[in-house]
């Protein structure tokens, strides 16, 4: 259940806030839904996975590829869909080792 | 030791994001700017074009942004507040990085952003003086009521649209140099408009032209960098009457040996770059009977482009064209009654001036005396290090650029040489523009010149009443004959400037009897005007094949015009290849060479994108004219100028047995010996001559953006043209702005601007309009009625 908190509160959060909100949205998440580490680890990097690569890629889709394409090439990459994909990459692993946090403080803390 | 480790799962999280968030050195922040919510994402326009809103703002009465299909906002509001408010608000919505950025290059604060790799920039344009001018100018345009009131109310708009974004509406930009927009000012606009002035006018030859006088002496000089070129066709009409008494011109000094000068390492040849036309055809020679007006200013051209389109309408009037972000009105365009354009005069708006230094710079040697040099400080401020303090030495001539012992800030000036640019001296200049937007007819045109104070420009007019004129607008010093041509004596009173030619003593030519005025930047007089008037002006080229189409034209249509701006006749081959062919020694041919030649003689001698002959005989002409000097210049050595390829060629067709020609080697020789080294060269770089020699290719057409980054630039564009050629395209530098105006009893205008009119690289209509700029198409550019309205509409409310 954690990826649809964190997809869901992640997206409302960072529409009225900086986009690093969904750092502490993903702790909180791990916080209190998953049950070990791998699976508070795969449900934040699904979570931001699902949340960032939508948004890019319906931008992407929508814009006809206009701006990635001229983007990927200053970030060394080949062109827009390759931006895509290191976009949600970055954002899910950065989801995953969130949940992760979230769950390792309350598996210490509390349990 | 769980909790420990618990905890530093966190702060790895935490210290993870910050460095994601936080830009280090030159690595970017690469969360903040890839995130969907609030990076560069963001910036990639999703939505169909519309732009309809509402808003309030600080105007007085509603005013109404209506865009039309190409984007183009008209305005209409019920005052000049108001008015310059909405102009400062859209501009700024379309293109606030490239105001931002231009301003703070102007004024040497790039430093700021982009940390110290651009500390020897800003050093130079303080150096130059930058912010003295833009000070004076300031304070002399706000002290003007009208034109204070347009430049507030503008940086009002902009500032007004500057509140209105959050951090993730600034422009990509903004997003991957990591800084923010900071408030408009009318210093800013005073940057901007010095900046213009330093693009076009801020060079000298002095420095060249200097050390090529040492080593070749006057009668080379004389010859091959002639005051008044064979076969100028200037821009007043040979034969024009003056009809003023001349102030007297002040004495010529004696020449000093040029020994006493200082020497330098390299200073390069620089070639002109920036040219423009400019011509109006009078109603006799057109085929409605009606004024025809045609401008294309050639530049350096950017993404986003240095122009925007708009239209700016009052009660009081209502003009459309092109103006210049971060300036109000519109600079190039027309009105309900008139249209008008320009060109850069192309003789030298700046002289040089060698000083006798003492002190560390503290005083220097004038008139039998030591004089105290004025030192102001400047704080450059450096991204990710400490601020640096520099000071800018002052003499009355102008500011010192640098002094021995210094880095080396240019290569136009040496160490210890001071500048005096007319650039300085502005005070007014846009207040013209502001008064050419509201001209009734040519009478107001003649009376909003008068504030013209910047550096020079060739200004064209027509209106509905069928008057064509050119003014040559903006200050000439008044000099005697040379003064300026090599770097001045900056000790000898002599030298300095004894003011300058009464502007109505400025030439111009209005319905002169051949029907037409027409300017590319070459020579503005004959030599009857009664003062000097430099000499380093554009080739005849462009100029003589104007005069000579726009003679063949009794019946010009506004179609006409428009094929003129986009002409390709390749003057320099209709004059001399015939002869280079007939002295190619044919019997040593190769194959391919043979070919080359063929094809060369078949060609129609237009620099058409498609064509292999532009490319052969621009890779000959250029290795054909290296050779011719490099017998008579130490090799490789920068430090002199070389004759131009125009003197060159007049040269080889008068004096064909001339010792420069045939020196160490005969002439023919070195045609044949080119030929072959070209067709060589060209195999090299392209393979076997074939659709690779192409035009095209070595023409290299493209639009760069603003910071050179390669993908946010346009690319090779598949273009006709050449530096020489009426369509002046060459590179990166060429027609920015293209205007042909049929002044009817409605003026029917067109134009079109090599890019579009969003500045974002993530919009559909950041260079959409560069397809039909390279086809030579223009935008039908309707005067539109409030009551018209359109699809997009964007009002602004009073708070």
């Amino acid at each position: 259940m954690a990826w649809i908190f964190i997809y869901i509160i992640g997206m409302i959060a960072t529409w009225l806030g900086p986009w690093w909100l969904i750092v502490p949205v993903s702790i909180v998440a791990g916080w209190f839904f998953p049950i070990n580490g791998k699976t508070a680890f795969a449900q934040g990097f699904a979570g931001v996975a699902l949340l960032w690569g939508v948004t890019t890629v319906t931008i992407h889709l929508k814009n006809g590829g206009i701006l990635a394409d001229r983007v990927a090439p200053i970030l060394f990459l080949p062109e827009g869909w390759s931006l895509v994909l290191v976009t949600t990459l970055i954002g899910a692993l950065l989801g995953g080792l969130s949940c992760f946090s979230g769950w390792k403080l309350r598996d210490t803390f509390v349990s | 030791m769980q909790r420990f480790i618990a905890v530093g799962w966190l702060i790895a999280t935490v210290a993870i994001t910050w460095v994601l968030n936080t830009p280090l050195g030159s690595v970017p922040a690469l969360g903040a700017i890839l995130n969907p919510s609030d990076g560069f994402w963001r910036n990639a326009e999703t939505a169909p074009f519309n732009r309809s809103a509402e808003l309030t703002a600080g105007v007085q009465q509603p005013v109404s942004i209506v865009f039309d299909e190409h984007d183009i906002p008209h305005i209409f509001a019920q005052s000049n507040y108001d008015l310059y408010f909405a102009q400062g608000y859209v501009v700024a919505r379309d293109r606030l990085w490239q105001m931002d950025f231009s301003t703070r290059a102007a004024s040497g604060r790039l430093s700021e952003v982009l940390g110290d790799r651009a500390l020897n920039y800003d050093r130079y344009q303080r150096r130059s003086g930058m912010t003295d001018g833009a000070n004076a100018f300031l304070e002399a345009f706000m002290a003007d009521p009208e034109y204070s009131v347009a430049v507030t109310a503008y940086a009002d708009g902009v500032n007004a649209y500057i509140r209105s974004l959050k951090p993730r509406d600034y422009p990509v930009e903004y997003k991957l140099l990591g800084f923010a927009p900071e408030e408009w000012t009318p210093l800013k606009t005073a940057f901007m408009v010095m900046n213009l002035n330093r693009t076009l006018s801020f060079s000298s030859s002095a420095v060249s032209m200097t050390h090529t006088r040492n080593l070749m002496g006057d009668a080379f000089m004389d010859q091959f960098f002639p005051y008044y070129p064979k076969d100028t066709d200037p821009i007043i009409p040979t034969g024009t009457r003056w009809d003023f008494v001349p102030l007297p011109i002040p004495a010529k000094p004696e020449l000093r040996p040029m020994s006493a000068l200082p020497s330098a390492d390299a200073t390069p040849e620089k070639d002109h770059g920036i040219g423009s036309n400019n011509w109006a055809v009078s109603p006799e020679r057109s085929a409605s009977g009606h004024a025809l007006l045609a401008n294309d200013p050639h530049l350096d051209l950017t993404l986003p482009s240095i122009w925007y389109m708009i239209q700016l309408s009052t009660d009081e009037f209502s003009a459309k064209g092109v103006t210049f972000p971060g300036v109000p009105d519109v600079v190039l365009g027309f009105n309900e009654h008139s249209a008008w354009g320009s060109t850069n005069v192309g003789n030298s708006a700046l002289d040089v001036f060698a000083l006798q230094l003492r002190n560390n710079g503290t005083e220097y040697f004038h008139n039998g005396d030591w004089r105290p040099t004025t030192m102001k400080t400047e704080t450059i401020a450096v991204k990710g290090g400490p601020s640096v303090i520099d000071t800018v030495y002052y003499t009355h001539h102008g500011p010192i650029v640098y002094r021995e012992g210094e880095a080396k800030l240019t290569e136009t000036f040496e160490a210890g040489q001071a500048i005096r640019w007319s650039g300085f001296i502005v005070k007014h200049a846009f207040k013209t523009f502001y008064l050419i937007n509201r001209a009734k007819d040519y009478e107001d045109f003649k009376e909003s010149l008068t504030y013209f104070d910047s550096p020079p420009q060739n200004l064209v007019f027509a209106d509905r009443d069928g008057t064509i004129s050119i003014h040559l607008a903006g200050l000439f010093p008044l000099k005697w004959k040379g003064q300026g041509r090599y770097v001045s004596d900056g000790s000898d009173p002599a030298y300095d400037w004894a003011g300058f030619i009464p502007k109505e003593h400025n030439p111009y030519t209005t319905n002169p009897t051949r029907g037409w005025v027409s300017s590319a930047n070459q020579h503005s007089v004959d030599p009857t005007y009664p003062y000097y008037f430099e000499w380093d002006y554009a080739p005849f080229t462009r100029s003589t094949m104007i005069n000579d189409e726009l003679g063949r034209m009794s019946a010009a249509t506004p179609d006409d015009m428009r094929r003129l701006q986009v002409n390709t006749r390749n003057r320099y081959a209709e004059l001399v290849l015939d002869t280079l062919l007939a002295k190619v020694d044919v019997a040593s041919l190769s194959a391919a060479e043979s070919a080359a030649m063929d094809t060369l003689r078949a060609w129609n001698r237009l620099n058409e994108r498609e064509l292999v002959g532009p490319t052969i005989f621009r890779t000959w002409l250029t290795a054909l004219h290296a050779n011719i000097w490099k017998d008579a210049y130490p090799a490789e050595d920068k430090r002199f100028k070389r004759p131009n390829e125009a003197n060159t060629i007049q040269h080889i067709l008068d004096e064909p047995e001339s010792v420069w020609l045939n020196g160490k080697t005969p002439f023919q020789d070195r045609v044949t010996a080119t030929f072959k080294q070209s067709v060589a060269d060209l195999i090299e770089k392209h393979g076997e001559m074939g659709s690779d020699w192409a035009w095209y290719r070595t023409l290299n057409a493209h639009v760069p953006h603003l910071l050179g980054l390669d993908s946010f630039g346009s690319g090779l564009l598949y273009a006709s043209g050449d530096k020489q050629s009426i369509l002046a395209l060459n590179g990166s530098n060429g027609p920015s702005w293209r205007l042909v105006a049929e002044l009817g009893d409605t003026v029917k205008a067109q134009g079109i601007f090599p890019g579009g009119q969003s500045g974002n690289p993530g919009s559909p209509r950041y260079m959409n309009f560069l397809n039909d700029w390279v086809e030579g198409v223009l935008y039908p550019l309707p005067l539109m009625e409030m009551s018209a309205g359109g699809k997009s509409i964007i009002t602004i409310k009073p708070n």
